[in-house]
């Protein structure tokens, strides 16, 4: 978690962007350790989904929180499909130290392009050769504009 | 000559599971039965994050070895692969389901069991086995 979230901090920061950890809870949700997202669609959730981002305790409307897994039901790195006004996405044990930014990426409005120079490679993070791994201006422009970041 | 192209989707097989988020359904459809041997392999072997990935996708793949090594994976080491074959359990047809399902019920992780449960439910066979 340590790793990943320093792992983040370096893309993020290389794009102007600081990203601050605020919370950490545990969460005794053992039904939910193996947590059912479908097909992870976003703007589509599980009944599960709904449950576990239901937990934002001590999180601001606006903060994007992740859900630490053992797995996702069927098995992905992470999904970031989430209830409406609950910003936040999963991610398992076993994903690849960029999965958290990628995913957070995704919550904050970008997409999967096709090379793994960049954070945001459809071909899966654990293949990402250059770290940190590039995000490009339009991408930092839609993370500065999604309404979840702001200026400091 | 085959094996040359065997290489090759082993490779794309690879490429497929290391992905973040994956689309099982198009990899079944893309890779088929050829692709059972090798996601067998690799639901045997020691990177959890793989053959759990593998696992799923041998539920897509509707082919009998791909049931047979489905059949295995609910006896695998990687609590996460059996979840996996409990989920694809649910795609199979009643004997497969039977044989995974009856014996991923007894599994001593919470999970697994959760998932079982749901892949039964969705089989319609709680009427028969409460009557039973
Ligand atoms: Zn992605």
């Amino acid at each position: 978690m340590n790793e990943q979230f320093a792992a983040m901090q370096d893309v993020y920061a290389t794009a102007g962007i600081r990203v601050d950890w605020s919370t950490t809870e545990n969460l005794s949700l053992s039904t939910l350790e193996d947590v059912d997202v479908g097909g992870c669609t976003m703007g589509s959730v599980t009944a599960e989904q709904i449950t576990l981002f239901g937990n934002r305790n001590f999180v601001g409307t606006n903060d994007l929180v992740v859900y630490y897994v053992r797995s996702t039901v069927p098995g992905y790195n992470g999904c970031a499909a989430h209830p409406s006004g609950r910003p936040g996405c999963v991610v398992v044990r076993t994903a690849s130290r960029w999965t958290l930014g990628h995913e957070f990426g995704h919550v904050l409005g970008i997409h999967h392009v096709n090379n793994n120079n960049r954070l945001m490679t459809g071909n899966g993070t654990f293949n990402i050769t250059n770290p940190p791994p590039d995000l490009v201006s339009t991408e930092v422009t839609t993370l500065l504009n999604s309404g979840l970041s702001r200026p400091i | 000559m085959a094996k040359a192209t065997n290489t090759n989707m082993n490779e794309d097989i690879l490429a497929f599971l290391r992905q973040d988020e994956l689309d099982y359904p198009g990899a079944a459809q893309k890779f088929g039965a050829a692709a059972v041997p090798f996601l067998q392999e690799i639901t045997e072997g020691g990177d959890e994050n793989l053959a759990t990935k593998a696992a799923y996708l041998l539920g897509y793949i509707n082919d009998e070895t791909a049931k047979t090594a489905l059949v295995a994976a609910a006896g695998n080491k990687f609590t996460t692969v059996r979840i996996a074959a409990a989920y694809g359990a649910a795609s199979q047809d009643a004997d497969t389901a039977k044989t995974i399902l009856g014996r991923l019920l007894g599994d001593y992780d919470h999970g697994v069991v959760k998932v079982t449960m749901r892949s039964i439910g969705e089989k319609n066979w709680v009427k028969v086995w409460l009557k039973s």
